[in-house]
């Protein structure tokens, strides 16, 4: 009820003093040769300097008094547009920007945006266009956003190669990952060294690290909201490009005369298909792939309608025939319906589908034995946005999601031999409402206030366990379908300030209270598919997180440069750690196998961008500190987390040489990760056992790498356009530690060593992209 | 590079027949992977005390006592001498065992029975450790047999017939001509529970014979554990060194010994069954 009181009084608020002789400006801002709507396209009212920027779907609204004005529409990348327009009543007008690809005398010009990161009231987010990664160095021919995305200050790669990632000091299962609205709950293929996103298929890529937005919620540390493209409107149009180990295939084109368009995208790695040609026996009979398919369809159904349908399907193997299987994967589906009840109110309803899971299967005597895993989500979601009038934003809505949990099950062809095993599947609601306002308080003041509340309910049927010191059994109660099991819910306060020092420079505060219902299980140190995720219990709480972070933010030379440098301190609380040697797998009584605990992450992050002309790039610096402190572990002493980094330097440029060849090049360097190693050693039956005296206690060495890549543009017309991207990981050969073991001297048994291995040094690769 | 275990199936508890899981993940990165022998800096540590003691119904009961040295000195760890070890029974009758080498306590006579629970305990260097264990019911194999799979590689099957409606865990070892090959890592000495194979015979095969040869005398044991031992040998996996950095999160096994003391005081029974390889 609290809630509903809040949501009207929010509403009413900023709306009532709307002036007689005020007129709204809205409409679509798209891409010129595809029709693909711009997300976060910006717009402004050059006589009043009133503006802001379009929403996920490329709407704006703009509310000024009547008058003449010239209003400018510009995007990064794209030729800004001046269209004049004299305002006397309610206008709609769609614009379309065209892509700057025209060089003159050999310069790239990208259009600039009058609504910068100085401007706006966000803090710590990134947005991307995948265009602008295309020519950055890649590991194995494939380019992957995340990996670009963790070369950002506050931002860090789980392990080398890989594409999981850390955001300012929280875990992994910490990051929401949305794609077109899915969570997607692996994104990740072969033991993570490649994202599950098909840069092909994606449009647009933003990374919040700092204060979400109220309209997010669930996890503790970042979002990182990707939307797909839409396809082209205009004309049909193939591309595709095959690289080291993996090929794609991407067609998108107008559906029903122009009302529509769809978008099909396709990878797969071939690896697997080259080991066919092996002469070694084991490798032919080994199967280890992926593949990717990305679809899209989206239809306008009126003027105040718009349907878009998305799906995601993806799947990893690994198989050695007959002997042995094990696959993963996610599916995401999501069908969205955009309303304009007016010029002024845009309401988003999405109904998605997500889920992941992984089956494994192996020969045992004559019995083919299972064993499965997965999660399942429905969600409903519905997203208002009120454009009240110049200066004023409102954004409410709310969300409801479904999880099934099927934590594991195992079994047997045959029950000779194996009882079948199920654990209990899990069943919960996790519910949110939220309201925001963005409001211009003054030329100088911007705030974005709002309020989420979020809740999260289990339901039976299913049995809850209480357990005694030992981690056994004490007691069990068993609840019937429907019956609540436990209830939790909580505030989650959102606010972003942006003062505006002059036109170019402003400093910016937020907080946010982040709440997360669900937790990833896994007590591997490296990422792996044998994810499992758990609901709250009376056991297991609710984690929570609350940041504050402040920043100045510059651009330099008539916004040619940006830079910011912001602060933050998150603490965290209800993490969830493991005992040793926790079961996790098919373990009916994994709570019993958990520790709790808080942690808290500190830091700044520098960064300086260049945005436009032949050289482009950015400089990252993050200076930070992430600890965790769990009373089970070294007895409540605080330790670093794992990714604790101290320093951590990333540097990109890309160099346009001429219109046929463009070099770039990264540099990361960092401290090591912190690690547990051993400080004693023992004897059990003969053999070497490490004593370990605390976590994460010791250091990996010091990392660093170049990579280098050129790219050869080969015919740029019209119609067809084709380029090479030549790429060199590791460029001089730095034998960076991929981690260090330790084991006894074979020629001196009596002595250990520790051994590191190195996974990268000089690694080339090509790929040939191509479009029609 | 090629041997290491992403998945510990063994955490499954499962019975290893089912659990081939070949290490293929890194196949595809191996050619671009090396190896270095480095120098890394190593706090150092007080020493720990480590009891190791065995109730068996087959072999005298012992209790080996010594200390934790620093991890990069040599693996010779000091004996812990002069130590008052005793072992009791369920009908209080109490065994001392006498130091026959320096760290090395024995009880000749002690042979543990099932069902009895054993308390041992050992006072030394001022401070007492105890530690309980309860030996179960012997599971016996019922026969061993030899196969060769797909590709012509020799298997050990070994059955046994698990009984219903009991929490059974075993360690399953085997040596030829007398020897362990793999110690105890998993190749030929593994620990597992009756999780998913309650009641039901189990058909458990050793694959890693490349070295067998014909008239090799194979030899394997079925120890009948409890939860304690199990558990301490399940979590031993996170401290045998070679994954501290990759795989799960290390840290040292779960002792049934009190007073913070490593090792283990376990009470089982053994039966064993021989095989000739043809």
């Amino acid at each position: 009820m609290k809630m509903y009181l809040l949501l009207t009084a929010l509403l009413f608020f900023p709306g009532i003093t709307r002036a007689q002789s005020t007129f709204t400006v809205s409409g679509h801002i798209r891409d010129a040769a595809t029709g693909e709507e711009l997300v976060a396209a910006s717009f402004y009212a050059v006589e009043v300097k009133k503006g802001g920027i379009a929403n996920d779907y490329g709407f704006y609204s703009l509310t000024i008094p009547s008058g003449t004005y010239t209003m400018r529409y510009s995007y990064v990348g794209y030729k800004t547009k001046e269209v004049k327009l004299t305002v006397k009543k309610n206008i709609k007008l769609d614009v379309e920007l065209s892509e700057e690809t025209i060089v003159m005398e050999g310069i790239v010009v990208k259009g600039e945006t009058e609504e910068s990161t100085v401007t706006s009231t966000e803090m710590g987010t990134t947005q991307m266009n995948p265009k602008e990664a295309e020519t950055m160095p890649i590991l194995f021919g494939e380019q992957d956003i995340v990996k670009t995305f963790q070369l950002m200050p506050g931002v860090h790669e789980a392990s080398e190669g890989n594409s999981g990632f850390f955001v300012r000091g929280g875990d992994a299962d910490q990051n929401l990952v949305l794609l077109d609205e899915a969570p997607v709950y692996n994104p990740s293929h072969l033991m993570g060294f490649f994202s599950v996103f098909n840069s092909d298929a994606l449009k647009d890529v933003k990374m919040i690290k700092g204060a979400l937005p109220a309209e997010y919620g669930g996890r503790l540390s970042s979002v990182l909201d990707i939307k797909m493209k839409e396809g082209n409107s205009k004309n049909i149009s193939a591309s595709g490009g095959i690289g080291l180990i993996a090929s794609r295939l991407t067609l998108e084109g107008p559906l029903a005369g122009g009302k529509g368009s769809f978008i099909l995208s396709g990878r797969r790695t071939y690896a697997d298909l080259l080991w066919k040609l092996s002469s070694k026996e084991n490798l032919r009979r080994t199967q280890l792939y992926f593949y990717d398919l990305n679809m899209k369809a989206n239809y306008l159904l009126g003027d105040n309608d718009h349907l878009f349908v998305s799906g995601y399907f993806g799947r990893d193997v690994l198989s050695e025939r007959d002997q042995f299987g094990f696959n993963w994967g996610n599916i995401t589906g999501t069908v969205r319906w955009n309303h304009l009840f007016n010029d002024r109110l845009f309401l988003n309803s999405s109904l998605i589908l997500s889920t992941f899971d992984y089956q494994i299967s192996a020969q045992s005597s004559g019995s083919m034995i299972d064993i499965t895993s997965a999660i399942k989500d429905i969600n409903l979601k519905e997203d208002f946005e009120y454009y009240i009038r110049s200066g004023h934003t409102m954004k409410f809505g709310f969300n409801v999601i479904r999880h099934r949990f099927l934590p594991g099950e195992f079994s047997a062809s045959s029950t000779s031999e194996y009882n079948n095993l199920k654990l209990e599947e899990k069943h919960a609601y996790e519910t949110a409402a939220y309201a925001s306002h963005e409001y211009d308080v003054n030329d100088r003041l911007k705030v974005n206030y709002g309020l989420r509340c979020s809740m999260f309910t289990v339901l039976g049927p299913g049995t809850v366990f209480t357990y005694d010191e030992y981690g056994d059994v004490f007691d069990s109660r068993k609840y019937s379908r429907g019956k609540v099991i436990k209830n939790y819910w909580g505030p989650e306060p959102r606010l972003a300030a942006n003062y505006m020092i002059d036109q170019s420079q402003s400093v910016k505060l937020s907080y946010s209270r982040n709440m997360q219902y669900i937790h990833l299980l896994s007590n591997f140190t490296s990422s792996t598919p044998l994810d499992i995720w758990h609901p709250s219990t009376s056991i297991i709480k609710p984690g929570t997180a609350d940041q504050v972070s402040a920043g100045w933010f510059r651009n330099l030379a008539g916004n040619k440069y940006e830079m910011s440098v912001e602060a933050y301190y998150k603490d965290m609380k209800k993490l969830v750690d493991y005992k040793t040697g926790a079961e996790i797998i098919l373990n009916e009584h994994v709570e019993a196998e958990l520790v709790f605990g808080k942690g808290r992450a500190y830091g700044t992050e520098y960064f300086l961008k260049k945005k436009t002309g032949k050289f482009t790039g950015w400089l990252g610096y993050t200076l930070a500190r992430t600890e965790r402190k769990f009373p089970a572990i070294d007895n409540g002493k605080p330790f670093p987390a794992r990714h604790d980094r101290t320093h951590d330097v990333a540097g990109v440029g890309t160099y346009v040489l001429n219109d046929k060849w463009t070099i770039s090049a990264s540099w990361v360097f960092h401290t090591g990760d912190a690690v547990t190693f051993p400080s004693g050693k023992y004897i059990i039956e003969d053999n070497t056992v490490s004593l370990y005296t605390e976590r994460n206690g010791y250091r990996m060495p010091t990392y660093q790498r170049l990579d280098l890549g050129l790219t050869y543009t080969k015919k740029k017309t019209k119609r067809y356009e084709s380029s090479w991207n030549f790429s060199l990981y590791n460029a001089y050969g730095r034998k960076n530690a991929f981690f260090i073991y330790f084991r006894d001297n074979e020629k001196h048994p009596e002595y250990t060593e520790a051994v590191k291995v190195t996974l990268f040094t000089f690694f080339p690769s090509v790929t040939y992209n191509f479009k029609y | 590079m090629k041997n290491r275990t992403i998945i510990p199936m063994c955490m499954t508890g499962l019975p290893k027949g089912i659990m081939i899981v070949p290490v293929l993940f890194l196949v595809l990165f191996a050619c671009s992977c090396s190896e270095d022998v480095i120098k890394v800096k190593l706090k150092n540590t007080k020493p720990r005390i480590v009891i190791e003691g065995t109730v068996t119904d087959r072999d005298p009961a012992m209790v080996r006592i010594s200390k934790t040295v620093d991890f990069f000195k040599p693996t010779t760890l000091p004996a812990v001498s002069g130590a008052l070890v005793t072992i009791s029974d369920s009908e209080s009758n109490v065994y001392t065992l006498k130091e026959i080498v320096s760290g090395i306590y024995i009880a000749e006579k002690l042979r543990g029975i099932e069902g009895q629970t054993y308390t041992m305990n050992v006072f030394a260097e001022g401070v007492e450790y105890t530690a309980v264990s309860t030996m179960q019911h012997a599971v016996v194999i019922d026969s061993l047999s030899q196969d060769y799979d797909e590709e012509d590689e020799l298997e050990i099957h070994c059955y046994l017939t698990d009984p219903e409606g009991i929490d059974n865990f075993y360690r399953i070892r085997l040596f030829r001509n007398g020897t362990a090959p793999g110690g105890i890592t998993p190749d030929s000495n593994y620990w597992f529970s009756d999780k998913v194979t309650d009641g039901k015979k189990i058909d458990y095969y050793f694959f890693d014979t490349e070295d067998f040869e014909i008239d090799d005398v194979i030899t394997v044991e079925l120890l009948t554990i409890d939860e304690g031992i199990y558990d301490f040998f399940m979590t031993l996996d996170s401290a045998l060194g070679d994954n501290s950095s990759f795989g799960t999160l290390p840290g040292n096994p779960i002792s049934n010994i009190s007073n913070g003391a490593l090792g283990y005081f376990g009470a089982f029974t053994i039966r064993s069954a021989e095989l000739t390889v043809k």
